[in-house]
């Protein structure tokens, strides 16, 4: 529960301080990619908060690179 | 009240501009980007690469460190080369040149995630680092958030600021590093060097090719643009990489003198074992809290330059005006990035010992010397003038 409202809240930080100034600049394409990395990057955060086990990318490259080295 | 309001707005604008390529205004000096370098190449390897080559080459670690010295020194003298070539844009920007829109930007965007793992590796590594060395009561989430936090800040403030930053560091950690190697150099005995080239010439190359994967000094061509132009730049970016390959040398053979090999190869953070055996008389003793504050302010420089390539690279390849706006929405991400890469500390070390090299050669290597090839057959022999950048990307 305080995981989420903590993320929430660090999240609304970001948004108070960066969009007002785009929204008036009508830059929709930055707002879009902010937005969607923004909702991301919480969406991790909170689960993480959680101690719920993320993928590990490292574990993921291992796993590329031993595929690639086995079909030499 | 209407022109109070108006101009802070005018003022941001400016910087925006300020931190756009397109502005002619170089952001950082030439002395601070030598600086940068140095940090740059310090970075993390100073703790770390001491162990995997005493693991590899044994009693020649440094044979393979002056190896892979080299090899970094080649790598950057070619990168300088491409860099040249398009003084105006960074890697990402005549990648989409040279590759096309949409492989370039791929290829932009491969690179800016590379950067944006290496960023989160650096935070955990930090995090690791200080807690089994230094404050083992302190969970590593919190180290992690002050120092993502300050990272992050830190590289919304801009180039300038972080490059002066490692300009005010720079003097301190040279004095602190006189303090930790002169003591060592006392230790010196070519008895513990032999016998040299014991298991053949291949454990060093590999040693030190593996070393050289470390600095990741590639990475800094996100930079170079915004560097002053003129002779000094590329040769700053050389000298920097020797000056930062003559520490993490004299490091290298320091764990060797003072701890010996074994000792050496079975530790995760050599350097600060060797720290901690330092005593000059009874004066100067407990020296590894300098280490400590080296390694912090090097890994520091390294993270806010790298999360910063990472940001300027999204931003080019996604066309993003304001260059600041993803700084904080990312820096958070690191934080669940850098806890799920590294679970513990064994499989840190040994994914740093096997893998990485393999996986980092095709970003730091492979990728900007496809790109000088590139440039080679399409642009021919002449370097692209300053005032002339060969068909700017949108």
């Amino acid at each position: 529960m305080w995981g989420v409202v903590g993320v929430a809240m660090v999240a609304a930080v970001i948004v108070w301080f960066e969009v007002p100034r785009q929204w008036k600049q009508r830059s929709w394409r930055d707002l879009s990619v902010f937005g969607v990395i923004l909702v991301c990057a919480s969406v991790l955060l909170s689960l993480e908060s959680y101690q719920v086990k993320l993928p590990n990318p490292l574990a993921g490259i291992e796993w590329v690179l031993r595929s690639i080295g086995r079909m030499f | 009240m209407g022109s109070a309001v108006d101009r802070p707005d005018v003022l941001e604008e400016a910087e925006i501009k300020l931190n756009n390529s397109d502005d002619k205004k170089p952001l950082v000096s030439i002395r601070a980007f030598t600086i940068l370098t140095m940090f740059y190449t310090v970075g993390t390897s100073i703790l770390i690469t001491p162990g995997g080559l005493n693991l590899h080459a044994k009693q020649d670690a440094w044979i393979a460190c002056l190896f892979g010295i080299a090899l970094d020194l080649a790598l950057v003298w070619v990168f300088s080369v491409l860099g040249e070539r398009y003084p105006d844009l960074t890697i990402i920007q005549y990648s989409r040149v040279l590759l096309g829109r949409w492989l370039g930007g791929a290829a932009g965007l491969l690179f800016s995630a590379f950067c944006y793992l290496l960023a989160a590796l650096l935070v955990a590594d930090l995090g690791y680092f200080l807690t089994t060395q230094v404050m083992s009561d302190t969970p590593i989430e919190a180290l992690a958030v002050i120092f993502i936090a300050a990272v992050a800040y830190t590289a919304r403030q801009g180039m300038r600021v972080y490059s002066l930053t490692a300009e005010m560091l720079f003097p301190w950690v040279t004095l602190l590093l006189v303090i930790l190697l002169f003591p060592v150099f006392n230790k010196f005995d070519v008895q513990t060097l032999r016998p040299v080239f014991e298991f053949g010439y291949i454990p060093v190359a590999k040693g030190g090719a593996s070393f050289s994967m470390l600095q990741e000094v590639a990475v800094l061509l996100v930079l170079y643009p915004f560097v002053s132009k003129g002779k000094g730049r590329r040769n700053g970016y050389l000298a920097g990489t020797a000056i930062g390959g003559a520490v993490l040398f004299s490091v290298t053979a320091g764990s060797e003198f003072v701890l010996g090999v074994e000792l050496t190869a079975n530790h995760v953070y050599p350097s600060y074992a060797l720290a901690k055996n330092i005593r000059m008389g009874h004066m100067i003793e407990r020296v590894e809290g300098l280490l400590m504050f080296i390694w912090v302010c090097s890994v520091f420089i390294k993270t806010v330059v790298t999360f910063h390539a990472s940001v300027i690279g999204l931003n080019q390849t996604l066309g993003i005006r304001d260059s600041k706006l993803l700084i904080w929405p990312l820096a958070i991400g690191l934080f669940p990035v850098a806890m799920a890469s590294y679970t513990n500390i064994v499989f840190a070390v040994n994914f740093v010992d096997k893998y990485w090299a393999a996986y980092a050669f095709p970003f730091i290597v492979l990728f900007p010397l496809l790109l000088l090839c590139l440039s080679f057959i399409r642009h021919g022999r002449r370097s692209v003038g300053y005032d002339r950048p060969p068909g700017r990307p949108s």
